[in-house]
């Protein structure tokens, strides 16, 4: 009690010190912060905090002086409640999350198995470290034009080699179903993401020690017991990064519907969704709570990873 | 890992970066959508309501007009370019500087939303697709050009072509090069059996079916969820004597048995007759102007401009086909979607006059001309359809005039895009999968458009 107290009291006169009284080293410290504080606000906070003042308005652009008045949270409740829009980001918000946890499961999958068979030595192993990481050297869009034409119905290598090998008998048609589309979309992007995950996996697995392994094999594991006892546990803050980017790029999609479906079949992603309602439909006091609405999302999945990343490692500790 | 147990900050000064990175990166969502250029300055677009910049219409003549005027388009460097630098060269009292843009349409369209939205007054004269036009003129991005437009200008311009420019009785565009949807059919085949090519819908389910082999197709259209879809199926809709809206009073009539017969026509076609396959359903334009380029169809529903593809030297059809306009049931005249690009004056061109004179050049009989030749683009004015040079370049426009004569734009209102994609597409689609009746359809076709509409009164 007694320090505190002393605290208190010896407070406000340092404290009133600190705020204009700066010495040189902090002077020049807080000076070569400025520009990136002011860069960081511009390109990031500047746009959220407007984006997030026109959401809350009654915007739309397509009915020159037309009154945009201020409606509070109206757009949020219309987004949730109002019987064509909930149904709209309810289906975005199901196509979105059923997306990015399909596709990152997946890229997670053939990704370790890439970076684990990557890890290994073997004869011209830099060419095919190279050669894998092609797709994910691919814009988007180019991935997305090339799977329209492996998917397409009269011409796509797809349907020949599915009926060569007797799978299918009829053309499918991967683009414009109900069932297909959704995995259309999923393949095109497990493709190109894999050697992301892959990449970064591989780095991961090259900062574990041979020692470990040695050790482990001097003690007589098998060598899926080092897997599950050494690779895993070594490789988990490496895993988490992987897929806290991935979830994070994956919950964004945009460019692959954009090209390949154009949004339809239910493959309407939530910024799918906002970009229509923002651009095409010049609504952007709705577009712009729906982008608001998309802004928490992304930020549930990376709160919920960076919870999971930190907790595991300070239990550790 | 050792390392990290004896250095506890470092984990947290770590994983505070991560999340400040995180952040970051949820943010980039709100600047992701759509061309990464024209996102953001979007959002931070002020918030001022439109000016009344479109009736603020300085009233200069032309003979004021000097300066530069900026012309943004996506059309190509070539040809555009050469004859922007041939009026260039000219040192007239008008200058032209040429901006030229990805060719990606929608890209353009959110580009123009993001600089007009913000009030920017970089373009005088911008190149802007039809269904452009009554939204960007309600949206106050526009100057009514009336004034500049004498009726004898007028005149060189088909009247559908002006009408599709036109909101609430003022013109906004004049057109710059102009596309419509025809009926192509492979004229050696129908050579061979005898025969003409179909005018009404009965004709064409018996002559599809009659030609049509294992490996060629009867009819195909594009049936790909987009917006050309809406393009082919108003055309079917008029076709049948069927009327989207009343423009004038702006009456929703498509809840009509015409309607419901062009759907139900389209649904004959693939599942009853089997004239055209059910993969259309996933046939964007390319694949479509593919296959019958590629000689697996007998008749084809595209647009005027595929004309390029089928002559092209790898095209196996080349020399073989013919066009018609499109069908239409019998006493009904045949009217094709018209796809024209047109030249307007932005609302903040601090320089209308002289981007009044980039259009009259633009759209000169000369320019027109030499613009379709090297492009391979339909005229917009009249007089250019009976030059005999164009005339050797495309085998089908000598029947163009007949088919822009009757062509209608697609509903000239703001709400159009909103109305295409979801009312249209998404009715359509649903018909040509079976997951809905035609008269279900056109029932919430109607219900939907209204209510899209009311805003609009």
């Amino acid at each position: 009690m007694a320090v505190e107290q002393i605290k208190v009291e010896s407070a406000p006169k340092s404290h009133r010190r600190a705020w204009y009284y700066l010495n040189q080293r902090q002077l020049t410290a807080y000076l070569m912060v400025i520009p990136a504080i002011l860069i960081i606000s511009a390109v990031v906070f500047f746009p959220i905090g407007q984006t997030f003042w026109f959401s809350l308005h009654d915007i739309d652009r397509r009915i020159a002086g037309r009154a945009e008045p201020f409606i509070g949270l109206q757009n949020y409740f219309d987004a949730f409640t109002k019987e064509g829009p909930q149904k709209q980001l309810f289906d975005s918000l199901i196509f979105t999350t059923a997306f990015a946890v399909i596709s990152v499961g997946l890229e997670f999958l053939f990704g370790l198995g890439v970076a684990l068979i990557l890890n290994r030595e073997f004869k011209g192993r830099g060419i095919v470290r190279a050669i894998v990481l092609i797709p994910w050297s691919l814009t988007t869009v180019v991935v997305a034009r090339m799977w329209g034409l492996i998917y397409n119905s009269e011409y796509g290598v797809l349907n020949e080699i599915l009926k060569g090998i007797g799978l299918i008998k009829q053309d499918q048609l991967w683009i414009a179903s109900k069932d297909l589309t959704f995995w259309a979309v999923t393949v095109a992007d497990v493709w190109k993401s894999t050697p992301f995950v892959a990449l970064i996996l591989l780095a991961g697995l090259q900062t574990i020690p041979h020692d470990f392994y040695e050790a482990a094999r001097v003690d007589g594991a098998t060598p899926f017991q080092s897997f599950i006892s050494i690779t895993l546990p070594a490789l988990r803050p490496t895993i988490l990064v992987a897929l806290l980017f991935r979830t994070i790029d994956a919950t964004r999609i945009f460019d692959l519907v954009y090209v390949l479906t154009e949004g339809g079949f239910g493959t309407e992603s939530l910024n799918f969704y906002t970009y229509q309602e923002l651009f095409r439909k010049q609504n952007f006091g709705f577009g712009s709570s729906l982008a608001i609405i998309t802004f928490f999302y992304i930020m549930i999945f990376a709160v919920l990873y960076l919870r999971v990343l930190g907790n595991r490692e300070e239990q550790k500790v | 890992m050792q390392e990290s147990n004896d250095k506890r900050p470092a984990i947290s000064r770590r994983r505070m970066v991560s999340l400040l990175g995180a952040g970051a990166i949820s943010t980039a969502v709100l600047a992701a959508c759509g061309d990464p250029t024209a996102a953001p300055a979007t959002t931070a677009a002020p918030a001022t309501t439109a000016s009344a910049a479109t009736t603020a219409a300085p009233a200069t003549t032309a003979a004021s007009a000097t300066g530069k005027a900026v012309l943004a388009t996506t059309k190509g460097s070539g040809t555009p370019k050469k004859l922007v630098d041939a009026f260039n060269a000219k040192a007239g009292p008008v200058t032209i500087d040429f901006q030229e843009f990805p060719n990606d349409s929608q890209a353009m369209h959110d580009k123009f939303v993001t600089v007009f939205g913000a009030k920017d007054s970089t373009y005088d004269v911008i190149a802007a697709d039809i269904p452009w036009a009554p939204e960007f003129a309600s949206a106050g991005y526009l100057l009514p050009i009336d004034q500049y437009a004498s009726a004898d200008f007028r005149k060189n311009f088909f009247e559908g072509s002006l009408l599709a420019t036109s909101y609430k009785d003022k013109l906004y565009g004049i057109p710059w090069y102009q596309n419509v949807g025809l009926l192509f059919y492979r004229k050696d085949i129908l050579d061979k059996a005898g025969m003409q090519p179909p005018k009404t819908f009965d004709e064409m389910i018996d002559a599809a079916g009659k030609l049509q082999t294992a490996d060629q197709y009867g009819y195909i259209f594009a049936g790909f969820k987009n917006e050309g879809l809406s393009a082919m199926w108003l055309e079917i809709l008029w076709g049948f004597g069927g009327e989207f809206w009343d423009a004038s009073t702006g009456k929703v009539l498509v809840n009509s048995p015409e309607a419901e017969a062009s759907l139900q026509w389209l649904q004959t076609a693939i599942y009853d007759k089997k004239i055209s396959p059910e993969k259309l359903i996933t046939f964007k334009g390319p694949d479509l102007q593919t296959t019958f380029a590629q000689g697996n169809a007998v008749f084809a529903r595209g647009f005027a401009s595929a004309v390029g593809d089928f002559e092209k030297d790898t095209s196996k059809v080349k020399g073989k086909w013919g066009a018609v306009p499109v069908l239409a049931v019998a006493g009904k005249k045949p009217a094709g979607t018209l796809g024209n690009w047109n030249l307007s004056v932005s609302a903040t061109s601090k320089n209308p006059a002289a981007a009044w004179k980039v259009i009259e050049y633009l759209t000169s009989l000369d320019t027109q001309k030499a613009f379709s030749l090297g492009e391979g683009v339909l005229p917009s004015v009249k007089g250019a359809f009976s030059d005999a040079d164009l005339k050797a370049a495309n085998p089908a426009l000598a029947i163009l005039p007949d088919a822009f004569a009757t062509a209608k734009p697609r509903p000239v209102t703001p709400a159009y895009p909103q109305i295409s994609t979801e009312v249209i597409q998404e009715g359509v689609t649903k018909v040509l999968s079976k997951q809905i009746s035609p008269k279900d359809a056109v029932k919430q076709m109607q219900t939907k458009t209204e209510e899209i509409l009311a805003k609009f009164k």
